[in-house]
This record gives C-alpha cells, sequence and structure tokens, in this order.
C-alpha cells in the first residue's frame, strides 16, 4: 500500500511536471466526450419533444410555401420563424368538422426577452394537461399565462405587466416594442418538460390588435401598426389609415410583413382527430392552394431521420477528435518518454525494475485518459444542466442534463480502450529502452 | 560486503562496429569494509566497472561475488533487487528527478525498493540532510538548489538505508568547495562499515590513504 502511495505521487508529479501537456491531453479526450454527451442530450430531447407533438397534435395546418420542418419547428418548437398566414376560418371549419376532437388556433409573432408569445386560446392551455397557479382561460386580449421557466427567468408572476417586442426573440428584426399593447400576467403554468415551458401565452385576438385589423377599435388609445399590411392585403379598414403612426423604416422590407398578423389571420391550426386514418383524409383536404397541411407524426419520422443523421455526423467528428486527442497523448508520452531517459535511467540505478518504470509510464498515460473521460463526462452533463433553460429556449425542447444517448456509452468506452492501447504502447516503449547503457555513456 | 572478481572482461561495439575491450580481464578480492581507489584516465572504464560491480551491466566473462551472491548468475530482476538491497550508488551528474521536491527524492526511492517503512525512512532523510546542511531545503525541487547542494541530497539518498556496498563515481567533481569537502567527508565516514569504490580526481580523497587500488586503461586496447 505504502508502495502505491509513493507510485502515485511519482506518477502525479511526473504529470505535474508537465503540466501543459498534461492539461492540453486531458482537455482533448474531454471536449470530445462532451460533444457526443450533449449531442445526445439535445437530440434525444427534440426526438421526445417531437414523437409527443406527433401523438398530441397529429395534424398541423399552416400556410403553403413553408416545408413540414420548418411548420413543427414554428408551431411546437417554437425555434423558427412562422412562415405566412391562414385564415381565422380554417380553424373554425376544423374545429366543426365531425372527424377533428380538438383542434387549436396558434398565432405567433411578437416574443418577450429570447422568449416566443403565441396567440392561443384557453383550450389549447387547459389540453395541454398542465398544473397552473391563477388564470389561464385568457379571456381577454391582455391577458397572458407564462410558461415556467419565462416566470423564473423574467422574475415575473400573476400580476405581473409586460410589452412584446415584434418579431422572434434574439433575431436582428425584433426590430420594435410594442409598448402600446400591455400585457397582464394573469396565470403561471408548472414546469411540463416541453416547449411551454419557455413561451408565453396570450390569446390570438392580442395578437390581431398588436398588428392591426379592426380588433383594435374596441380599445381605446391603442394605435394599429398594420400601415404596411394594408399595402399587400385587402382591408376594409382603409379609413383607419390616418389614425395610424408613420412607421416608415417598415415599409423598406418587404419580407417584414410576413410576421404581422392582421384581423382574421392565424400562422397554424393544431389538430387532433379520432383516428389516424382521419389525419390522411383532412390532410388530403386540406393541402389546397395557400394551406399546408402536415403530418405530424409521418413528418416528425423524417425529421427524425434527418437528425439521426446530424447525430451520427456529430458523433463521426467526436470520435475522429478522439481519435486525434489519443494520436496526440501519444506523441506527448513517447516525446515526454525520450527526454526522460535520464531519470529513468537514475530510477534503474537506484533498483527499481524495468516492469515497475514501465508501469509508471502505462498509469501515467492512464490517468490522463481516465481524467479525460471524467471529465468530459461531467462536462458533457454539468453544461447542459447549468444551462437547462437556455439551451431549453434554443431547441424548444426541455433538456435532461443527465440524460445518457446512446453513442455516449460507446464514446467513453472507446476513449478508455484508446487510452489503454496509446498507455500499453508507452508502457512497452519504457519496457523496451536500455536505459542502463544510457546512465553508462555519461 | 565481501567482493571477488575473477578475470572480468567487458568489451562494447563502437559506431564502426568494431570491439572495444573496455574491461581486460580484471580480477581482485576486496574485503568487507575496504576503501577501494579505482583509477585510470577519462574512458579508461571507471564507469563501466562500476557498472558491472553494482549489476547494471553482465561482463562478457569472469564472474563476480559479493558477499554470498554470485551477481554473474542473477536475472536482471534479480539484480535489480540485489542493488536495491545492497547498492548505494552516488555519480557525477543527474542525480535527482526535477520533478519531486528534496525529502521525495531521498524517501520515495527507497519505499519503492522496499527500504524499511516510511515514517523511519522519512525521520532518517530529515536527520541525514539536516546533517548535510540541507535540513531548509527539504520542500523545495532540485532546480532552486546550487549543484553542490543537489549531490549532497544524492549522497542523503544513497546512504539512508545503509547499503553495504558504497559506489562513488567521481562524487566531487564540479562542485563547491564547501559541498565537496561535506561529500567527501561524509563517504569517508562509513569507511570500514561498507565497502567503498572511489573513482575520483579529487585531492581531498588523495589524502587518504586507500586500502586496495584498482588502475584501469593500462590493457584496454583492440580486441
Ligand atoms: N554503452 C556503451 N556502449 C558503447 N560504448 C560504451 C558504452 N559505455 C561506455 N562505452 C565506452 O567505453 C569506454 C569507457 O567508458 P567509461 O566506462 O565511461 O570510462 P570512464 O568512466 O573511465 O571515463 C569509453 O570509450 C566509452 O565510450
Ligand atoms: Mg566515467
Amino acid at each position: 500500500m505504502r508502495k502505491m502511495n509513493a507510485f502515485f505521487t511519482l506518477v502525479i508529479a511526473s504529470l505535474k511536471g508537465r503540466l501543459f501537456a498534461t492539461v492540453v491531453s486531458v482537455l482533448a479526450v474531454a471536449v470530445a466526450l462532451a460533444v457526443v454527451a450533449v449531442t445526445g442530450i439535445v437530440s434525444f430531447a427534440i426526438a421526445k419533444q417531437a414523437f409527443e407533438s406527433g401523438r398530441k397534435y397529429p395534424l398541423i395546418v399552416a400556410a403553403e410555401g413553408a416545408s413540414e420542418t420548418q411548420i413543427i419547428l414554428s408551431t411546437i418548437f417554437h425555434i423558427d420563424k412562422p412562415r405566412g398566414k391562414i385564415p381565422f376560418e380554417t380553424y373554425e371549419t376544423l374545429k366543426k368538422d365531425p372527424r377533428v376532437t380538438a383542434a387549436f388556433p396558434v398565432a405567433a409573432a411578437d416574443s418577450v426577452g429570447v422568449f416566443p408569445i403565441i396567440g392561443t386560446n384557453g383550450d389549447f392551455l387547459k389540453d395541454l394537461g398542465a398544473t397552473y397557479r391563477g388564470d389561464i382561460a385568457l379571456a381577454d386580449s391582455h391577458d397572458a399565462v407564462l410558461g415556467a421557466t419565462v416566470a423564473r427567468q423574467l422574475l415575473m408572476d400573476i400580476g405581473a405587466q409586460f410589452t412584446g417586442t415584434h418579431g422572434m426573440g434574439g433575431s436582428a428584426d425584433a426590430a420594435h416594442e410594442h409598448a402600446d399593447h400591455t400585457y397582464v400576467v394573469k396565470g403561471v403554468l408548472d414546469p411540463t418538460g416541453g416547449p411551454e415551458d419557455a413561451a408565453v401565452y396570450t390569446s390570438y385576438k392580442a395578437v390581431w390588435e398588436i398588428h392591426g385589423g379592426k380588433g383594435h377599435k374596441g380599445h381605446k388609445g391603442h394605435k394599429g401598426q398594420g400601415e404596411e399590411e394594408e399595402e399587400h392585403e385587402d382591408h376594409e379598414d382603409h379609413e383607419d389609415h390616418e389614425d395610424h403612426e408613420d412607421h416608415h423604416d417598415h415599409e423598406a422590407d418587404h419580407d417584414h410583413d410576413r410576421y404581422h398578423l392582421s384581423d382574421g389571420m392565424l400562422t397554424a391550426v393544431l389538430a387532433r382527430t379520432g383516428n389516424p386514418v382521419q389525419v390522411f383524409e383532412l390532410q388530403q383536404e386540406y393541402s389546397r392552394p395557400g394551406l399546408t397541411a402536415v403530418n405530424t407524426a409521418g413528418a416528425v419520422r423524417s425529421f427524425q431521420k434527418y437528425f439521426n443523421t446530424a447525430g451520427l455526423v456529430a458523433t463521426f467528428f467526436a470520435g475522429l477528435t478522439l481519435l486525434i486527442a489519443a494520436a496526440l497523448i501519444l506523441a506527448i508520452t513517447l516525446m515526454a518518454l525520450d527526454a526522460r531517459r535520464r531519470e529513468l535511467a537514475l530510477l534503474r540505478i537506484l533498483g527499481i525494475g524495468r516492469g515497475t518504470i514501465a508501469l509508471l509510464i502505462m498509469l501515467e498515460t492512464l490517468i490522463v485518459t481516465v481524467a479525460g473521460v471524467v471529465l468530459g463526462f461531467l462536462l458533457g452533463h454539468l453544461i447542459p444542466a447549468l444551462f437547462a433553460d437556455r439551451i431549453g429556449v434554443l431547441i424548444g425542447a426541455s433538456i435532461e442534463p443527465w440524460h445518457i444517448g446512446a453513442n455516449e456509452p460507446a464514446a467513453l468506452l472507446g476513449a478508455l480502450l484508446l487510452g489503454q492501447v496509446v498507455a500499453l504502447i508507452a508502457m512497452l516503449r519504457a519496457y523496451r529502452m536500455n536505459l542502463v547503457e544510457e546512465s553508462a555513456k555519461n | 560486503m565481501q567482493i571477488t572478481l575473477s578475470n572480468i572482461e567487458k568489451s562494447f561495439r563502437d559506431p564502426s562496429g568494431s570491439a572495444r575491450r573496455v574491461i581486460a580481464g580484471i580480477s581482485a578480492d576486496i574485503a568487507a569494509g575496504a576503501l577501494v581507489a579505482v583509477t585510470g584516465p577519462s574512458g579508461a572504464g571507471k564507469t563501466t566497472f562500476f557498472n558491472l560491480l553494482s549489476g547494471l551491466l553482465l561482463p562478457d566473462s569472469g564472474t563476480i561475488t559479493a558477499g554470498k551472491t554470485e551477481l554473474t548468475k542473477l536475472s536482471e530482476r534479480e539484480r535489480d533487487r540485489w542493488r536495491a538491497k545492497e547498492v548505494g550508488y552516488i555519480f557525477q551528474t543527474f542525480n535527482l528527478l526535477g520533478d519531486l521536491t528534496i525529502i521525495d527524492n531521498v524517501v520515495l526511492p527507497h519505499i519503492l525498493i522496499g527500504s524499511g517503512a516510511k515514517g523511519d525512512l522519512q525521520k532518517r532523510a530529515v536527520e541525514s540532510l539536516t546533517a548535510l546542511g540541507i535540513g531548509d531545503h527539504l520542500h523545495k525541487y532540485p532546480h532552486q538548489l546550487s549543484v553542490g547542494q543537489r549531490q549532497r541530497v544524492a549522497v542523503a539518498r544513497a546512504l539512508l538505508a545503509s547499503p553495504r556496498l558504497i559506489i562513488a563515481d567521481e562524487p566531487t567533481a564540479n562542485l563547491d568547495d564547501a559541498s565537496a569537502r561535506i561529500v567527501a567527508d561524509a563517504i569517508l565516514a562509513l569507511r570500514g562499515r561498507s565497502t567503498i569504490l572511489l573513482a575520483s580526481h579529487d585531492g581531498r580523497f588523495s589524502a587518504v590513504k586507500p586500502d586496495l587500488t584498482i588502475a584501469l586503461g593500462g590493457e584496454a586496447g583492440h580486441a
């Protein structure tokens, strides 16, 4: 035992003696493994969310021109910008359809901080099945309900007031604040682990009011900003024009109006049917000019395939990094071995055997790889744990920081195995060094 | 430790491939506790001779018997163990491990080769280092010490387990006067208790009459 202690003291001293090389080696392994871990955590969270959405909202109807993936990203994950608008009556007819058991309106356009504001109705929130505090009926166009992460991050609770920013959060075109439309927090959802944690919900009517249209006439002191909308769309309330304030900055940007929702428009309708066959029927019926109908489960499957490929590519590069790290460690170890010939010869002269010296070298290398593996595992899970909220907003799905992804055990084991191989090579080299002859020459 | 050398020979191949005999048929009887001066010009084979006597190298022919052990019959591993137990080796340069503190340099190798209990070794190391004037530098690293101080540490390490054979290969070369005196005194103090093989051009040692002188270099030539 005492010998073991002395042995380790020697190993640690030597690793500390070339601290820079040791740190670089450990980090190289750790970073490669952390990438695998994070990829696993993120893809698992997205896959779970995607699967869940296919079950919950098997049919999504959105505007024509967007891909199925874009539609799922914007309506379910809230991470892509909504593309185009659909008439409100799409929602009304779907809701009345006997094959449809539930339908929900979605009108997204604004954000508060990094969090998207989703215009919908109280039915949608009740359907989430989440527990909550306060009131989630969204009866008034100024009512808002916060996801758990939003409430925590923005330090808001029931009764708090806020205004939205036009455009999706964080982007360059989050150009102006809708300071004239103040929301009042009426309810706060408990954490669900879904995208609703990082979302703000208001009535779709609020979105209409803000972006112009008749809705706003009912509210005194509200100034619509739909000026540019009217250049592109036929609206009956042209007489409102003189009430509007000028927003010349908008007129230059023609793309901009896509995110403006005027009266009677939605970005999507989420729907559930009695059975899967009806999803196909409805998908056929609603795939018509101006609309895209998405079979969510089907789209998620192909989306999943794409995502698995992306995960595989990430894992491949992580594997490559790992190989490079192993080669680096081998090179560093062999170089260090050469530089230490005299010291090792000294150990031999003191009566320390060839085998012990070889073991010493092996242990040094092994400690570096094991440290890299441990650090990689910790970084790969602690970083997601520390930034869970932020990552959740970024990918639109809550992550489980300690989830072990499908490729992670293989990567960890592979790293240990590679480390063992490198250690054995170094050990053999050390064993075969003719240190005594070396020392005899000085 | 009584040592008997019987007609030992050792040759090296130089880069051109021809063999050069460095140790040419040496026989000697060395009494236990004797002080042996090993003399000869540079390149005469003194270091090679020491490496043979410490079991680091095997002679091409001839036998070396130390005490009851016939060294030339042992395997490398057995010679390692024998050397660890019986030999204190002090040489001219590169004597310490740069990554270890002074105290660890003295104690750790002895723990690894099983010289004794850690507490006991530690205690004796501190005493010895203090006696050699290194007591204030126990937790420093070799590069923080002068060459002379480092050699004193090497002496402390070599003598820690009271070896029965002390090999000192130019132990005071390149040392400051004070250090050279301390090192020489420490080695000579063991005369009578340990067998001492010494190669040195230092006048401090020539003042002491050796029990035996082995002169190398005379017979060396191309074989
Ligand atoms: N491992 C070795 N391989 C080849 N030649 C060696 C080796 N060790 C020593 N020699 C040669 O043997 C001769 C004696 O060297 P050495 O024993 O170091 O002499 P000294 O210590 O008396 O100066 C030198 O010519 C040296 O080059
Ligand atoms: Mg020499």
